[in-house]
């Protein structure tokens, strides 16, 4: 357009009149012209067919080692999916997908400096958020500052979202309503009391306290409530503090390695609660795996099952459509990871960056200011369910489930109304179990 | 031979009530559950596991229910039928015409607790209301009786509707006399009530291929076939105006319902359920009508639709989905 502007400019100069008023030597220049224009077309349009084939890179940062290397993983291969799927259908604006992604070893620092290289070194166009909310945490500095918008499929802690940020979303249900549907089912069932343990990090932190604040508003009260160290592989003394406590429902704001251990404490120790639920982790397949019978009446939340697609609510409404493509969804991913259990934290990362994706469809470029702004008011159903946030980015659409272990499945028992299965409940002491 | 047999059953089971009121049975109550539903939580099975906790009775202490769900099939109703009366349960509770029908011809001495019943007379289920007489009272949803109020209310939502579409299974007599009714209104609300009764899935897929722009759809209240499904899809697809008799399908997206709460008629039933565990005959329990009836509204769905809800209809509205 700004060679055929040019153009046009020089002719009005050269000729008072039409073309049949030009001399011939205004001809001879025209010819030249249009010959020297032609050239210029064809290299504009080879270097924009060039551009055109250049990938739309995406980069992120998750944990592929450290204690967060299992739920990265799961993330990452979310991401995977979903930039494979995009490209098999011929990319967004016309351009492939490139994902750049690096190993921050589950240390908050690594993913720091990962972000600030993928921004300004390798200037990726646009980035994904990593796994774990103290990671995401870091992070959101260097993109709000550098003003890249960040979908965060691996955080759950409000206070993220509470900073006056406004370049990252949420996509997980808030930390603070985890342990909803424990609640609900213990308030139901007349419990009394509860002890609640947590890693003393932001996530974990966020679910406890959102937790004992439910439990407060239904009655029941609060016998104890104590933090454990990141990376503690003891809880004796704890369990020994819980055991005093003799509550009737034991919340365990954990990752995944925690859950197991003080499952299995819980266990050598000889404590039982009538409920006893984890936070993340106890989703996975290995959990049941490791743990066999202990496992067992064991609750866990999730942010999402591979069943919710077959489940009606009240037995007669289907509620797939509030999760469109998840069959599709989970018949790739066992396709292409055929040995990797299908997880929550996959989920998220394939519809976190289906909501990155769509977002740069809606807008029609790389702009990040505009993809920030249609992310910032989308309203819209996803495998992984619906996507909708408050004016914070905190996510206000989605909704948790409660399952539980029964027979070495997975039951979804909450919310009662999709829930194909009931809870076995109270859990049986240890001395009446397998 | 079955006069014995009904004798034995009902010395049994008075017996076992005389020793053993809620709290002390020295086994618990065994009752079996028959529901046209995808999964047990049908919301009237869940209704009455509520309305018994509610009456005092401890599940797994004093009750225990042996839920089958049959997905829309006649044929799975009559197996499980079959199966509970042969594990003699002491009592049947159903959801619906079908699962209701198939315990009535499988047993005609254990007790039946209908729900979801659109006119327990004209099915046979029962001689008269008031004095049901064998073993079998329940809860009507008046459903059709309910049904011209219904078309007259979706005709309110919709003022433009030309043409309703019906579809129902052509083997449900209450559906069938759903559509009595709409014939006796629909001229008087200026509207044409296009009904197609199906047999099988073919002649469904057929029938849903038939829905033109500004129709308006009828919903059954039989679940044979999954035609509600098929039904509440289209609607959602063809962004058509719809109502239903139930309002889970509203809390879900349907633009509309009017008639019983599924949940409320098991809560109801379940007073019924502990008067006949507790000595008293079906034969001498009147059947009674829905108490809960209500209109349920989705103000997205019809934003969607861009049809604004009448505020009398607002004001009415017993639970309106945002």
């Amino acid at each position: 357009m700004y060679v055929e502007d040019n153009d046009d400019h020089t002719e009005g100069d050269g000729a008072e009149g039409g073309a049949m008023n030009q001399p011939i030597g205004a001809s001879r220049r025209g010819s030249r012209s249009l010959a020297f224009r032609s050239v210029i077309v064809l290299l504009a349009a080879l270097a924009g067919t060039a551009h055109s084939q250049a990938p739309v890179r995406i980069g992120a940062s998750l944990s592929q080692t450290g204690s967060y290397a299992a739920l990265g993983q799961n993330q990452l291969r979310g991401y995977q999916l979903c930039v494979k799927q995009a490209n098999e259908k011929g990319g967004v604006l016309g351009r492939k997908l490139e994902l750049i992604s690096e190993d921050d070893q589950s240390q908050t620092s690594v993913a720091v400096a990962i972000y600030e290289k993928l921004i300004t070194q390798t200037k990726v166009d646009l980035i994904l958020g990593p796994y774990s909310s103290p990671i995401t945490e870091a992070v959101a500095d260097v993109t709000e500052k550098h003003r890249f918008p960040m979908v965060a499929p691996g955080a759950a802690a409000t206070s993220i979202f509470k900073k006056g940020r406004r370049q990252v979303f949420m996509v997980y249900s808030p930390a603070e309503v985890y342990l909803e549907g424990l609640i609900d089912l213990a308030a139901k069932r007349g419990l009394k009391t509860i002890a609640i343990v947590y890693e003393d990090t932001i996530f974990p932190k966020a679910i406890a306290q959102g937790t004992a604040d439910l439990a407060k508003a239904r009655g029941l009260q609060v016998t104890l409530m104590e933090a454990y160290a990141k990376g503690s592989s003891e809880f004796g003394g704890l369990m020994g503090r819980v055991r005093a406590a003799n509550p009737d429902v034991l919340a365990a704001a954990t990752y995944y390695e925690e859950s197991m251990l003080i499952a299995r404490q819980l266990r050598e120790l000889n404590i039982s609660a009538k409920v006893f639920g984890v936070t993340v982790g106890g989703d996975l397949p290995k959990f049941q795996s490791s743990l066999g019978s202990t496992a067992e009446f064991v609750y866990g939340a999730s942010q999402w099952e591979g069943e919710l697609v077959t489940l009606r609510a009240g037995g007669l409404v289907p509620i797939a459509r509030q999760y469109p493509g998840a069959a599709e969804f989970a018949a790739a991913h066992a396709k292409e990871f055929p040995d990797a259990g299908l997880s929550y934290h996959t989920a998220s990362g394939f519809s976190g960056c289906g909501i990155l994706l769509e977002a740069i469809r809606r807008v029609g470029s790389l702009s990040k200011e505009k993809i920030r702004d249609v992310i910032a008011a989308l309203d819209v159903p996803t495998a992984f369910g619906p996507f909708k946030v408050d004016q914070d980015g905190l996510q206000v659409g989605h909704k948790m489930v409660l399952f539980q272990w029964q027979d070495g499945r997975k039951v979804i028992v909450w919310p009662e109304d999709i829930a194909p299965g009931r809870p076995r409940f109270p859990t049986p002491p240890w001395s009446q179990r397998k | 031979m079955r006069r014995p047999c009904v004798t034995l059953h009902w010395v049994a089971l008075v017996a076992a009530i005389a020793l053993a009121p809620w709290g002390i049975a020295a086994s618990p109550y065994q009752v079996g559950v028959i529901t046209e539903a995808w999964a047990a939580n049908h919301p009237a099975v869940e209704g009455l596991k509520q309305g018994l906790q509610e009456l005092g009775a401890v599940e797994g202490r004093d009750i225990v229910y042996d839920v089958h769900f049959t997905r829309g099939n006649p044929e799975a109703a009559a197996t499980a039928a079959d199966t509970l009366v042969k594990a003699r349960v002491n009592l049947i509770f159903t959801s619906g015409e079908a699962a209701t029908l198939a315990a009535k011809k499988a047993t005609q001495s254990i007790p039946i607790v209908f729900t979801l019943a659109g006119d327990p007379v004209s099915l046979s289920i029962v001689k008269t209301t008031a004095h049901p007489g064998g073993n079998l009272t329940g809860i009507s949803s008046r459903t059709a009786e309910l049904a011209s109020k219904r078309l007259e209310m979706l005709k309110t939502l919709a003022p433009g509707t030309r043409r309703v579409r019906y579809v129902y299974h052509a083997g449900d007599v209450t559906d069938s006399a759903v559509f009595g009714e709409l014939s006796g209104i629909a001229s008087k609300l200026g509207v044409e009530v296009a009904a197609k009764a199906v047999n099988d899935a073919a002649q469904l897929a057929q029938a849903m291929q038939e829905i033109r722009p500004g129709d308006a759809l009828f919903a059954p209240s039989s679940n044979t076939l999954d035609i509600p499904v098929a039904v509440h899809q289209a609607a959602l697809a063809l962004h058509v105006p719809v109502i239903f008799p139930t309002a889970i399908w509203v809390s879900h997206g349907a633009l509309a319902s009017y008639g019983s709460d599924l949940r409320a008629e098991g809560v109801q039933a379940a007073r019924l359920v502990a008067k006949i565990l507790r000595g008293a005959k079906p034969a001498d329990i009147p059947v009674e009508g829905a108490e809960q009836i209500g209109l349920a509204l989705n103000l997205k769905a019809a934003a969607l639709l861009g049809t604004p809800i009448p505020r009398k209809l607002l004001f009415r509205a017993n639970a309106v989905y945002r």
